[in-house]
């Protein structure tokens, strides 16, 4: 008994050993992206709160407007006072749009950006009549402009005009409406609509991917220029590194404006088929 | 004169192997293990038509006081305590049952038997806990189960059907042993032995294909949906085969592990030498299994991070920085804990060896040496950032390491410790025996030399590590171990050759042993124990807020992950409560009184004899 005893208390005290010394390091939780919110009828804080993350790129899924409009970067416009600077557009001798509203003239720089052009913000050499902004429409619903342009008005104190979705309105949104929780974006099944997805357009060119950003290296010949960045590392290694890992390396002559959080969205299958493709681009 | 030729000649070639490693692999062959693709299916498209269920938390039912990830987690950890142990006993009690024919030696068989008997009551008690688990899954997780045996429906009949000849063959070959004991018969025996690890060895890999599609799924599409009707594709996913094989090594060392503790209680409660010299070479043996086993884990490890890298970068990077990064710390402290208390073992073991004081002074060397490479092993490699800083700089940490923190110095001083470990064990070995070959000093230069210079390679490996780009810190750690395991190889091959009419310079004398020894038998069965829940833990943690990998989406409450502390105090909970159940075990085993016992259990009597750890 006496040795039971014994070979238990020496048990005891390692594994209490074991189990504190991890205790004395950092206790960190780390919590789930949430799942996403019945659209349906919103609140206008909410709906603001959506415009905000739309901006920032957490939804929407072509990387924010920041992408663009971080003024740190002077790829594009600063965005502010913009309930007052979008009235002030309407005034502009240059303005040929169809607008009457400072709202109106929000949610047509997003759906035809090129309708005008800020000054010295045009694609280089269309003598600012052609924007480089993204087509948005593409990945906004209706709706989630509206949130943009709340976000915007909202953002330096200016009156929110447009109105959160109610009911089944939600933006026409059907199923998530009926209080689905939204499965994540399906994934992307060819490079073409990988890059859409994750809108590396916005900065890329890349011939047979479709895309034609001129902020950013052109990709289209990347599986081989890709092998030289780097001494030592494949092309596909030094793609799989640019993409999770921007910053790793910086192409000489560019800004260091790749966005790093790609890894965490994207699937690992929509990863190794948009590495694999890139490597291929002799 | 030709003597010493050929010493030379045997050296160059020697050294020769240790540098053959370093010819550069080319790069077809790194791209080739990385870049499998992850979605490839052949033929049979799925005519199957249903996807993951996207939950909500209200899908979740709730058990009123019952945390469902924790009871869950719980019953599924010691379930497979149970599992790992049930299938490496029979693993070692057939190797160890062979040795005996072979050997003739009459204690082999009755260890082998020994260790069945006590474990007869763990196999019910894996069968118990895995009842308990399936129905905590299917009552608290009930839409994910379903999907999951959807997906594997016909794998689950086979699993059933293995349980049940698992369940039949273990019994025969357990009250089969005496009547089956001898000559044609025996053969007959070790066949139901070979049978029973078969079933055991298919529960493992189909239990192996469904975890490994949570963490790898491949053959469904991004909702979820089968793409083929061919099971195949689901069962060999990239985590699959990685899986078996760390699985099967880390269950050998476990059971050992276990084993060894429970020889090591004997051991201290025995009363006669007899008892005491019979427990003393069990708890050698199964240590020395445990030991065998452990050594390649590191390895087996590897490939699985490897492939965890190849599937998903994501999940590599969650594994290796950020929270995650500081368990392996924790998992390097007990490694380096094993390690020494396995290395104190063997030393106190030449105490039994006469002839071993030749080596004593060696030894105060050898605990320097290991002691320095575990204080390297256990410099941090992270400064751990919170998960908001480690999005900004893209989950990489290569700016904070520490010189000593980086992968080329871990892998230098995990290799440092194998090999000095196996120079323990060397040693160790060849304590009692005195050569006679006319070569005794040229070969003993040819190991010693050997042996230098394959741990300066090590070292300058390790050096070299640090000045080239990460894809060849990777590449230089393949040429460290093999000179590690070169060493082992051709030591113990230039010994046994060595000291084929060695004289003896005195038997062992099992039994005496220190009682104080015997604690770093528990120490290691301990931590093996803790090791195995914490190393689960991060295996499963990994896949974060998914039940299948970027399938399905855990949307219960507990989908978060836990602080490290919090972790822990699940794993030593699941650790607890699996020795306790293994007391009592080899309590049951105890009150049966076997006759055919060939020395009468006295202590038994005396009621000192509770059970074991
Ligand atoms: C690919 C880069 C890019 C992205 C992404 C982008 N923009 Fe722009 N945006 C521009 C550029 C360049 C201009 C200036 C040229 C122009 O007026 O079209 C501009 C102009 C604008 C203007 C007019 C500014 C003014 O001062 O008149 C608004 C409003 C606007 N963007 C809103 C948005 C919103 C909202 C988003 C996100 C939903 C967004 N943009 C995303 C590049 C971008
Ligand atoms: C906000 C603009 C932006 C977006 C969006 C963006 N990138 Fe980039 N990317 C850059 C810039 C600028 C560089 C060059 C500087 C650097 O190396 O970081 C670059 C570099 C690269 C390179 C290395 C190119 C070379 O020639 O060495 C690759 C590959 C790449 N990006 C892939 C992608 C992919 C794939 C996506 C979409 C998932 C993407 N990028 C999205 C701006 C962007």
């Amino acid at each position: 008994m006496k040795t039971f005893i014994k070979v238990i208390v020496f048990s005891a005290v390692i594994l209490s050993v074991y189990t504190i010394f991890p205790m004395t390091l950092p206790q960190q939780r780390s919590e789930p992206p949430p799942l996403e919110e019945k659209v349906g009828a919103l609140t206008m804080d909410k709906f603001i709160d959506i415009g905000k993350d739309i901006f920032e790129g957490k939804r929407g899924g072509f990387g924010g407007c920041i992408l663009c409009h971080d003024p740190k970067l002077r790829r594009a416009p600063e965005l502010v006072n913009m309930h007052a600077t979008s009235e002030d557009r309407l005034k502009d001798p240059r303005y040929k749009g169809k607008a009457k509203k400072g709202e109106e003239y929000l949610r047509e720089s997003m759906m035809e950006p090129s309708a005008f052009v800020v000054a010295g913000f045009g694609v280089a050499g269309s003598n600012d009549t052609k924007s480089p902004m993204l087509e948005i429409k593409k990945y906004l619903k209706p709706w989630e402009i509206n949130a943009a342009i709340a976000f915007l008005q909202s953002k330096d104190g200016g009156e929110v005009t447009v109105q959160p979705p109610t009911g089944d309105e939600g933006g026409g949104e059907k199923e998530a409406g009926a209080g689905a929780v939204a499965a994540p974006p399906a994934p992307a099944r060819t490079p073409q609509e990988f890059f859409q997805k994750y809108g590396c357009g916005a900065c890329h060119k890349h011939e047979k991917g479709g895309i034609a950003g001129a902020l950013a290296p052109d990709l289209t010949h990347i599986g081989s220029s890709g092998a030289k960045r780097r001494p030592g590392m494949s092309a596909r290694d030094y793609i799989r590194e640019s993409i999770l890992n921007p910053t790793a390396f910086i192409v000489p002559g560019m800004p260091p404006i790749m966005p790093p959080g790609f890894g965490d969205r994207m699937t690992a299958g929509e990863f190794e088929m948009a590495v694999a493709f890139l490597a291929d681009s002799k | 004169m030709r003597k010493k030729g050929l010493v030379t000649g045997v050296l160059i070639f020697l050294i020769f192997l240790l540098l053959i490693p370093l010819i550069p692999l080319s790069n077809e062959t790194v791209l080739a293990q990385e870049g499998h693709s992850v979605t490839s299916v052949e033929e049979a498209p799925s005519k199957a038509t249903f996807e993951a269920p996207k939950l909500k938390p209200g899908d979740y039912p709730q058990l009123g006081w019952v945390k469902s990830r924790e009871a869950v987690w719980v019953a599924a950890q010691v379930h497979l305590f149970f599992g790992a142990f049930v299938l490496a006993v029979p693993i070692f009690v057939l190797v160890i049952e062979g040795l005996g024919i072979f050997t003739k030696d009459e204690r082999y068989d009755h260890i082998a038997h020994e260790i069945m008997k006590v474990s007869m009551t763990a196999f019910s008690l894996t069968a118990l806990t895995g009842g308990l688990l399936t129905f905590a899954l299917l009552t608290l997780y009930p839409d994910f189960i379903k999907y999951l045996m959807r997906i594997f429906q016909p794998t689950v009949i086979f699993y059933i059907l293995a349980f049940i000849g698992e369940a039949i063959v273990c019994y025969t070959y357990y009250y089969s042993w005496d009547a089956l004991r001898y000559g044609t018969k025996k053969w007959i025996h070790l066949t139901l032995g070979l049978l029973l690890n078969t079933f055991g060895m298919t529960i493992l890999f189909i239990a192996d294909a469904w975890t490994g599609f949570m963490m790898t799924p491949v053959g469904v599409d991004a909702a979820g949906a089968p793409i083929t009707d061919n099971i195949w594709v689901f069962i060999r996913n990239p985590f699959w085969i990685p899986l078996n094989l760390h699985r099967f090594i880390a269950n050998i060392a476990f059971g050992g592990a276990i084993v060894g503790a429970y020889a090591g209680y004997k051991f201290l409660s025995s009363t006669t030498p007899e008892e005491k010299a019979r427990y003393d070479w069990m708890g050698y043996t199964s240590n020395f299994i445990a030991i065998a086993a452990l050594l390649p884990l590191p390895f087996a490890g590897y490939i699985l991070m490897a492939e965890i890298y190849a599937y998903s970068q994501q999940m590599g990077i969650t594994a290796m920085g950020g929270i995650f990064a500081w368990l392996f710390i924790v998992q390097a402290t007990l490694i380096g804990s094993v390690f020494l208390g396995a290395n104190y073992y063997l030393w106190c073991g030449m105490g039994r060896i006469s002839g071993a004081e030749r080596y004593t002074p060696v030894i105060k060397y050898i605990a320097g040496v290991i002691v320095l490479a575990f204080l390297v092993w256990l410099t941090p490699h992270t400064i751990v950032m919170t998960a908001i800083e480690m999005k900004k700089i893209g989950g990489s940490h290569a700016a904070l390491l520490s010189p000593l923190g980086i992968m080329p110095a871990k892998n230098t001083a995990a290799n440092t410790m194998i090999l000095f470990t196996f120079l323990s064990f060397f040693l160790y070995r060849r304590a009692n025996k005195m050569p006679t070959v006319g070569w005794v000093g040229a070969g003993t230069v040819v190991m010693k030399v050997f042996f230098a210079v394959a741990w300066v390679n090590i070292i300058f490996l390790g050096i070299y590590g640090y000045l080239v780009p990460t894809a060849f810190k990777v590449r230089a750690s393949v040429p460290q171990v093999l000179s590690t395991l070169s060493v082992a190889l051709i030591l113990l091959i230039l010994d046994v050759i060595m000291h084929r009419k060695a004289r003896t310079l005195g038997p062992i004398q099992w039994g005496k042993m220190s009682p104080r020894s015997q604690y770093a038998l528990f120490l290691l069965a301990i931590s093996f124990t803790w090791l195995m829940a914490l190393m689960g833990y991060i295996r499963s943690g990994i896949r974060q807020h998914w039940h299948v990998y970027t399938i399905m989406r855990d949307a219960s409450p507990d989908a978060y992950t836990p602080p490290i502390g919090h972790a822990v105090l699940v794993a030593t909970t699941a650790t607890v409560i699996f020795m306790v159940l293994v007391i009592f075990c080899f309590w049951i085993a105890q009150l049966s009184t076997v006759k055919q016992e060939p020395l009468p259990e006295i202590a038994g009597a005396s009621g000192s004899r509770e059970e074991e750890r």
